[in-house]
């Protein structure tokens, strides 16, 4: 056996072996080097690597609505800011969506304004109390308070507001008691929504 | 002739150069479709070679889609998980009126107290007295408003004032009674509202 193998071996081959050896060798890797680009709908999913789609791959405004998955979009991949007034539908905010205690006077449209009044009411009089309160409009509801931490004057009497022109508000203020009442640069806030 | 034929194709024995050319030329000439393609050439794989639907959600990477990548208005509601949108997400002062459904706030929403009690008094005829209410959460320089609140009539005759935060949790007012006779109230239930 060693005997043939050595033969086997010891074979001289001809120029036709060589040369169908190289083609053999071409032909068969030869197809590494062919593909320089791949015909049109030869990718199918199986071929791509999962994440190998990465974000340079991805043509500029590609990803349409139909693209992403319903509830996709969670609020970490909401830019901060990015919900601007005209992307919220109307109607879109119920009060289970306003955090309780949150929306103060400024939320609200109106106006509301500090300052002091001062005033002199005779005994059992009544007259009426006029108050500039920028920005208040005719219709509008509004609300008187004192304000301070003294006890407000007692027995003087605010009826109901009336807002009578933009920014001028009057209410009838009476003295129900039996001596004059009078104040000056007393503290009041009078607040008006609409 | 068959019989001429037959000897010659039995007898034959191929060479390795014949099987080998015999071989290349089945690889040359068929051989591509047959090829494992491991690796292709960098960016050879253009749009028109990818098959429609083919990039599913695996195929990309983590943080793949940015924001370019998104259409102008692609997200809509549908898109976004429900309680996504948080307040730091919410631009400042998006939120107008027309975005608030009509007479969905309430009072709950305003920053501010609101309390339903009963207050007690007692006014003589044509006097007045400091009604003193405790009201947690009230704040020095709110707006108060006071308001009787049950089915039955509020007490003819007895006015009260505007009110006024004192200190955090009391709030007075000046009520008096006009009437001529002594008014008394127990357990009256009023409701005293504040906001900020």
């Amino acid at each position: 056996m060693p005997a043939r193998a050595f033969r086997k071996l010891s074979y001289r081959p001809r120029y036709a072996d060589v040369a169908a050896t190289l083609a053999l060798v071409f032909a068969m890797g030869g197809t590494a080097y062919a593909v320089t680009a791949l015909e049109p709908n030869s990718v199918y999913t199986a071929a791509i690597q999962k994440r190998a789609v990465t974000t340079p791959k991805i043509a500029t405004g590609a990803v349409s609505n139909a693209k992403i998955g319903a509830g996709a979009v969670t609020a970490g991949k909401l830019a901060t800011g990015a919900v601007t007034g005209s992307k919220v539908a109307a109607n879109a905010i119920t009060g289970g969506k306003v955090l309780n205690h949150s929306l103060t006077v400024a939320d609200l449209a109106g106006s509301s304004h500090t300052g002091t009044i001062s005033f002199a009411l005779s005994a059992n009089g009544c007259g009426n109390l006029i108050l500039s309160v920028a920005g208040a409009r005719v219709g509008q509801m509004a609300v008187f308070n004192w304000v301070g931490t003294s006890n407000p004057p007692a027995g003087v009497m605010i009826g109901p507001l009336k807002v009578v022109a933009t920014g001028r508000v009057i209410a009838s203020a009476c003295n129900l008691t039996d001596q004059a009442i009078s104040a000056s640069g007393l503290s009041v806030r009078v607040t008006t929504l609409s | 002739m068959p019989a001429r034929r037959f000897p010659r194709l039995t007898g034959y024995r191929p060479r390795y150069a014949d099987v080998a050319a015999t071989l290349a030329l089945v690889f040359a000439m068929g051989g591509t479709a047959y090829a494992v393609v491991t690796t292709v050439p960098a960016n050879s794989v253009n749009t028109a070679a990818i098959q429609n639907h083919a990039v599913t959600t695996p195929k990309l990477a983590d943080e793949a889609v940015s924001n370019a990548k998104i259409a102008p208005a692609a997200v809509t509601g549908g898109k976004i998980a429900t309680g996504a949108v948080t307040n730091s997400n919410v631009a400042g002062n998006a939120i107008t009126g027309t975005k608030v459904r009509n007479h969905s706030l309430t009072v709950a929403d305003l920053a501010g107290a609101s309390l339903v009690g009963p207050i007690s008094f007692r006014y003589s005829a044509h006097t007045c007295g400091n009604l003193v209410l405790a009201v947690p959460g009230a704040r020095v320089g709110q707006m108060a408003v006071f308001n009787w609140v049950g089915t039955s009539n509020p007490p003819a005759g007895l006015m009260v004032g505007p009110l006024k935060v004192v200190a955090t949790g009391r709030i007075v007012t000046s009520a008096c009674n006009l009437t001529g006779h002594v008014i008394t109230g127990k357990s009256v239930k009023v409701r005293v509202t504040t906001l900020s």
